[in-house]
């Protein structure tokens, strides 16, 4: 009972809350020196976390942990503990709506896909890139370069790799060939997206040999500092690749691409398993009568169960100025290869279809001249919860004005009270 | 009985002295420190006709995105330049005051006068001295541009203008490289430097200033028809640029002659380079100028982007081939008057002795002005215009900043009596005083927000008279009900601080405060819910924090009244409760616009969770009081945590330079913020000391238990 009492105590509130005030404090500070995402990863999405006050590390709980608590906290005290009396239900609702809205975020956390689409006026698609998290894609390409199947290997996977001479072979079954991956860079661009982490070799004073890497074909991966802007770093690493026996056919480097300008590794795989490097361009060729694969490394992607083509995109300036004032895309949602519904999408006014809702987020390309052919950005989300905070907030607003004018009209009453006595008493 | 007496007069005093002190050292603030260097060639200085201002001021330009007042965009320029909306010249010993419309006519129309001018405010003499030239004896004096200019070298060279481009460009290439990033961090911290780019800014706005009608003062600078018999001879020496224009397919006509032509395009060189020059300077389309006054109304009713002098040379000259012949006939007869009425303007004043003709400028002013301002009303697009004039000559902010301060001082008067009939009688001085700067206030919130056409908080400066007008009113809501006269001092208070922070940020970016807002923010539903209710949370936490200091205070000197402390208690409850409302609904309902506009309701972006960190604040707060963990002066001490918290969300997180809402780096406020902080924080630590009664015991007095 003592522990329910605590559990459900206004001193556990207290105790959550203070940390949680704390940790977004340190999080947010955070963001100054390692940016965003590891910021998020570190304080607001784990259970645990160590920090350093001054040389000393300390262990503290994650806002992800606090949060579960404090969820139990509130069910237990401010819902099933809590006095249920007309004379104060506004409490009892608003602690409902905050419920609802933690709920949302546990929610939405563990659900949501996200991801981007690039479009060109005419392009249509059915994939979304995330734009901070990169895997490699190994795919088989038909006699017309088609994709006909792909291995993926995601984020996750990658990770361990981004320690200091970390390795890693990778097959899988129907894959004719296996393939290393070694001295993998997080970044080899500068922070104006120019690749200055992979300079010729000619180049001698900007070499220093990523530590387990070497120069192939002229060309060296010397890794950069990492943007805290994640999405705007490129990874690159090195990469072999052998037949069945460990045999190394191809030995090379792989660039991280966007969406727009791949720099896939294609090999051609005779039917001997001797595994060939040509030319990205000539993957529809196989002299040889094998089979043409391509190894990329690329942002995540993921696919739509619907198209998206962008019929037109409208950018508006202010007058006499580069600002944007507004900018729409007419898409047309596109099943079966078929264009069937069209959607006007605009700042704040998202398409929402089939649980995803795709947002106006931007358009490039960034520096663009008023003639230049721009695309848009679309922001794709699947979230469950998606209008659960909203509604939320309408039961925490409910609650708050029904307490607080509750609590209004009684000091008013008093302060009445009060003056009455007050001009009463001469 | 005696040395109560003693210690209450010499109270007294001590409060007549701060109050005086501290009205000294508000006006200083007030007056931005302007002192006037006596610059040479300005004893003759003649002003401007009155009405020749009043129109010239009234013109409306389109710049960065919105139509406005010519006196908008040269009361900015000069606030940049000189850090004050007006200049005082030192004239025959006497201190003439020159407002910036005059200051921009003499720019444009007397440029060498202009020169004179002592006009640049340089905050660190190390920045002259960097550049080789001697700083004025008081640090608060203006330099003109010909001080800068008129020091040369051996080779007649300006000297210091040239030290002063080698060094800026200097710093331009670490700035510009993404390689040195930390470099150029420390560059723009490094005063001198930050000083001497400052600098650099402000003389190219200024050169571009002065040369922005070139074309319509000195012409081509040479005599077509001395060039060739084809052309008139004008026996001033220069040709008028629309007289050029008129005859520019016989110009071309005659360069492509097979006999004298080559040597005609030969004399034509220099004037087609300083016609480019002068073409940059009037301004062309697409060109991000620093200046160029984009004045005429557009030929086409749909189009909105206004057009500037040189757009019109370049389309009749330079890019005359890319339009059609219909094209080029229309557009002459839309655009030779308009290049005509500013040379017969310029004409008006003498090329050699700068000195101005006031009654025909006045005329050819007046007719340009009716039409482009007809063209104006025909589009709409006047009204507007109309009221910024009115809002820049009311002042309501000023207004209300004096008002506030007036207030201010007649409550803190009515503490050397409070139980006099002089204190009753000025308690009603103050309430009108207050409620008329509530009203200036409030009406000046208004008018912007008619002007803009949106809710009136989009912008940092704009969060801030929104903050005061809010946090005072519910000051004065909280005075009805208690009549205690401690919320109407606060309000006070807040007033002076509020508006006095709001015209040192303003003078501080020196930017247009009425801006067009990114596409994102252009959503009335969303500024008039999400950022209203999170602007009054603010405003609530600040409030509460504020009256928390005079519980601190009270408890720290032992006052016993327990009336008193009960009231205070209950007022920082109660406003914390209500900014709790706000600042909860606001930042979810931010969250729900975030979802709508981005598809996640949270990303833990610095502002976001400086909202958050406000509404945790107020709710330890709040469970704290109830669980018993802290009584009435606990509260007091955590409501001046939580406006520490409110500082750090409204001000600090636009310092980190990340994050979505990054929009409101402001430079040169972290010294600001941590004095902030370090203030408030031993605010608290005075409130743990009240809470041991350490002060009473030191002068004797009785412990205070406050709780």
């Amino acid at each position: 009972m003592r522990f329910y009492n605590f559990l459900s105590g206004y001193t556990l509130a207290v105790i959550l809350l203070s940390l949680l005030l704390a940790l977004t404090y340190f999080g947010t500070m955070a963001q100054v020196e390692v940016g965003l995402y590891d910021a998020s990863e570190k304080y607001f999405q784990s259970l645990f976390l160590i920090d350093k006050i001054g040389p000393v590390p300390i262990v503290l709980p994650g806002v992800y942990l606090v949060s579960a608590l404090l969820f139990l906290n509130l069910l237990l005290g401010a819902i099933i503990r809590a006095r249920k009396s007309w004379k104060r239900p506004g409490m009892l609702i608003a602690h409902g709506g905050i419920l609802y809205i933690l709920l949302a975020g546990f929610v939405a956390f563990h659900f949501t896909e996200e991801g981007s689409m690039l479009l060109y006026e005419g392009d249509r698609a059915d994939e979304i890139y995330n734009l901070t998290d990169w895997s490699i894609e190994v795919a088989r390409h038909d006699a017309e370069g088609k994709r006909e199947s792909a291995y993926v290997i995601g984020e996750e996977d990658l990770k361990p790799l981004w320690k200091k001479g970390a390795r890693r072979t990778f097959f899988a079954e129907g894959m004719p060939f296996e393939f290393e991956i070694y001295s993998y860079a997080r970044n080899i661009s500068n922070s104006k997206g120019q690749l200055t982490g992979l300079p010729l070799e000619k180049d001698r004073t900007a070499f220093t040999v990523f530590e387990g890497g070497e120069v192939i074909d002229g060309l060296a991966i010397v890794p950069q500092e990492t943007s805290i802007t994640r999405e705007a770093n490129t990874p690159a690493t090195y990469i072999k690749v052998k037949d069945s026996t460990g045999k190394v056919h191809v030995h090379s480097i792989l660039v991280g691409a966007n969406p727009f300008a791949p720099r896939p590794l294609t090999v051609e795989v005779a039917a001997s398993g001797a595994v060939v490097q040509v030319p990205s361009t000539n993957i529809t060729e196989t002299d040889s009568g094998g089979e043409t694969w391509s190894i990329d490394l690329t942002r995540s992607r993921y696919t739509l169960p619907f198209g998206v083509e962008l019929e037109k995109f409208e950018k508006e300036d202010h007058p006499g100025t580069a600002r944007a004032r507004e900018y729409s895309s007419d898409v047309y949602r596109v099943d079966n290869g078929e264009a069937t519904e069209k959607y006007h999408i605009s700042m704040n006014k998202p398409m929402r279809y089939a649980g995803y809702t795709l947002y106006q987020a931007s358009w490039g390309p960034p520096g663009a001249k008023p003639s230049d052919r721009l695309y848009t950005s679309l922001a794709v989300s699947r979230n469950p919860a998606d209008q659960w905070p909203k509604y939320g907030t309408y039961v925490i607003s409910l609650g708050m004005v029904i307490h607080f004018m509750q609590k209004l009209f009684a000091y008013l009453r008093r302060s009445a009270r009060s003056r009455e006595k007050k001009e009463v008493k001469p | 009985m005696i040395l109560s007496s003693q210690n209450s007069c010499n109270a007294k005093q001590r409060l007549c002295c701060l109050l005086v002190g501290f009205s000294s050292l508000f006006l200083c603030g007030l007056s931005g420190g302007e002192d006037s260097y006596e610059s040479k060639g300005l004893a003759n200085y003649e002003r401007w006709d009155a009405q020749i201002v009043e129109l010239f001021g009234s013109l409306p330009v389109l710049e960065e995105g919105r139509l406005k007042p010519i006196e908008t965009v040269a009361r900015y320029k000069l606030l940049r330049m000189n850090s004050s909306k007006s200049l005082r010249l030192p004239v025959g010993g006497e201190k003439l005051k020159i407002s910036a419309t005059e200051w921009m006519l003499d720019c444009l129309f007397r440029p060498e006068l202009a020169k004179k001018i002592p006009v640049f405010k340089v905050n660190n003499p190390d920045v002259l001295i960097n550049l080789g030239l001697e700083p004025h004896h008081s640090p608060r004096e203006r330099y003109s541009y010909e001080e800068f200019s008129s020091v040369v070298d051996p080779e007649g060279m300006p000297k210091v203008l040239r030290r002063l481009s080698e060094l800026t460009n200097a710093y331009s290439k670490v700035l510009d490289d993404p390689e040195r990033e930390q470099e150029a961090k420390q560059l723009r911290r490094d005063p001198v430097k930050a000083g001497t780019l400052s600098l650099k800014t402000n003389m190219n706005e200024f050169e571009w200033l002065v040369n922005t009608l070139n074309f319509a003062r000195d012409g081509l600078g040479v005599d077509l028809g001395e060039i060739s018999p084809e052309f008139v001879k004008t026996g001033t020496g220069k040709t008028s640029v629309s007289y050029f224009l008129e005859v520019f397919d016989k110009v071309r006509e005659v360069a492509r002659l097979p006999d004298g032509g080559e040597a005609f395009v030969a004399k034509l060189n220099t004037v087609f380079s300083i016609l480019e020059r002068d073409t940059m300077t009037a301004g062309i389309k697409d060109n991000s100028s620093m200046t160029s006054l984009a004045m005429f109304p557009p030929i086409s009713r749909d189009d909105e982007e206004w057009v500037k002098p040189g757009y019109i040379i370049e389309q009749l000259t330079f890019k005359v081939d890319e339009l059609s012949d219909i094209d080029k006939a229309l557009f002459t007869r839309w655009a030779m008057p308009k290049i005509k009425a500013l040379e017969r303007l310029a004409g008006a004043v003498d090329s050699e002795t700068e000195k101005v003709n006031s009654q025909i400028f006045l005329s050819e002013l007046d007719s340009l002005h009716k039409n482009i301002v007809s063209e104006a009303e025909a589009r709409s697009e006047y009204s507007k215009v109309k009221l910024e004039m009115f809002n820049n000559r009311a002042g309501l902010f000023h207004w209300a900043l004096g008002f506030y301060f007036l207030a201010f001082l007649l409550i803190a008067f009515t503490w050397l009596a409070p139980a006099s009939a002089f204190a009753r009688f000025a308690s009603l001085g103050v309430w009108a005083m207050t409620g008329v700067a509530t009203i200036a206030l409030i009406a000046g919130i208004i008018l912007r927000s008619v002007m803009l056409g949106r809710p009136p908080i989009s912008t940092l400066y704009e969060t801030i008279p929104f903050i005061t007008a809010s946090a005072v009113l519910l000051c004065l809501f909280i005075e009805v009900f208690d009549r205690k006269k401690i919320a109407l001092a606060v309000a006070t208070l807040l007033g002076v601080g509020g508006m006095f922070l709001a015209m040192r940020f303003e003078l501080k970016e020196a930017r247009d405060t009425l801006k067009v807002l990114e596409a994102v923010l252009r959503s009335n539903f969303w500024l008039a819910t999400h950022v209203i209710a999170i602007n009054i949370g603010y405003a609530a936490a600040l409030l509460a924090g504020a009256i928390g200091h005079i519980y601190i205070f009270a408890a720290l000197f032992g006052v016993k009244n327990r009336d008193f402390l009960k009231a205070v208690t209950r007022m920082v409850y109660g406003v914390s409760c209500f900014g709790l409302v706000f600042a909860l609904v606001g930042t979810v309902l931010g969250g729900v616009w975030a979802n709508d506009s981005w598809g996640r309701f949270w990303g833990w972006d610095p502002k976001e969770n400086g909202a958050l960190m406000i509404c945790i604040g107020i709710l330890v707060m709040l469970h704290a009081r109830m669980g018993g963990l802290i009584k009435d002066l606990g509260i007091s001490m955590f409501a001046v945590f939580v406006s520490i918290i409110t500082v750090f969300s409204w001000w600090h997180v636009n310092q980190l330079e990340t994050g979505l809402h990054s929009y409101g780096f402001t430079d040169g406020i972290m010294f600001w913020l941590y004095l902030t902080y370090g203030i408030e924080f031993s605010v608290i630590a005075l409130g743990v000391i009240a809470h041991f009664g350490i002060f009473p015991k030191l002068f004797g007095g009785r412990e205070p238990r406050s709780e």
